[in-house]
């Protein structure tokens, strides 16, 4: 994952800009944590990872975004999601089906893949994040911890190779439980994340 | 009603970051036509016809 001089402004004609200058380089087994105040930009250059921005929010993007070498420009929301997961700031916005089960279906289903595989992918995904027991409840009915955990399996799932988490503090709280922590003191992906990377 | 439309943004935002839209989508549960759903379906139909029918009479 890397970006060269990224600049972004949420509206053509605007002159003051979301991001400016922007150069990062994200290596395969590290972890990136971004940091600053409300309104800096956080959300804003999260979105630029998965293509959102620009695809879904139109703008004026300057520099350029690439995923494994691929610039983001000239790929589709759609086509970036199996590589890039996304887990937005709000848990409840983000969960839209009626049962949690058929939330991790979801990226399942626009993947295309066979009934069986995305039934038995459910069942691994339940088990290795320890939430069988939620898989049929409504996740609009689910606490707040509950519902972060079902938004990152509905990505984790998927198997992405980088994991972008809107809202760092709270979702890392949720992993790190009995079953194995997202963050690792060497910089490799450790616990949960291991699990996954290993299967995908 | 601003609110509204903003959860309709995030909502389109939240779908598109999984994956919707992409051609070749499947479908874990299967909606199958039954027979139950043929014999309600022709019942409603005939119901239909029949009401017509007495409306404008037979002709």
């Amino acid at each position: 994952m890397e970006t060269d001089r990224l600049g972004y402004a949420y509206r053509k004609e605007d002159a003051n800009l979301a991001l400016d200058g922007v150069d990062l380089r994200i290596a395969p087994g590290e972890y990136l944590l971004v940091c600053g105040a409300s309104g800096s930009g956080k959300s804003t250059l999260c979105r630029t990872f998965n293509g959102l921005i620009p695809h879904f929010y139109g703008g004026r993007l300057h520099g350029d975004v690439r995923v494994a070498g691929k610039s983001t420009a000239e790929q589709s929301v759609a086509g970036l999601f199996e590589r890039v997961g996304m887990v937005f700031q709000n848990p409840e916005t983000q969960l839209f089906n009626s049962s949690v089960a058929r939330e991790i279906a979801f990226g399942l289903e626009s993947l295309g893949l066979p009934r069986a595989d995305i039934q038995e992918r459910i069942f691994a995904t339940a088990q290795i994040l320890n939430l069988s027991e939620l898989l049929e409840r409504n996740p609009q009915e689910l606490s707040g911890g509950e519902q972060q955990l079902a938004a990152i399996a509905a990505v984790l799932a998927i198997g992405p190779q980088l994991l972008v988490l809107a809202e760092g503090s709270g979702t890392s709280w949720t992993l790190n439980g009995p079953e194995g922590s997202l963050w690792s003191r060497d910089g490799r992906p450790c616990g949960i994340t291991r699990r996954f990377w290993d299967r995908s | 009603m601003i609110q509204a439309f903003q959860m309709a943004e995030a909502l389109a935002e939240a779908m598109e970051a999984r994956g919707f839209g992409r051609p070749g989508r499947t479908f874990l549960k299967d909606y199958r036509m039954r027979n139950r759903d043929w014999l309600v379906l022709s019942g409603g139909l005939l119901v239909l016809i029949a009401g017509l029918l007495g409306r404008h009479g037979w002709g």
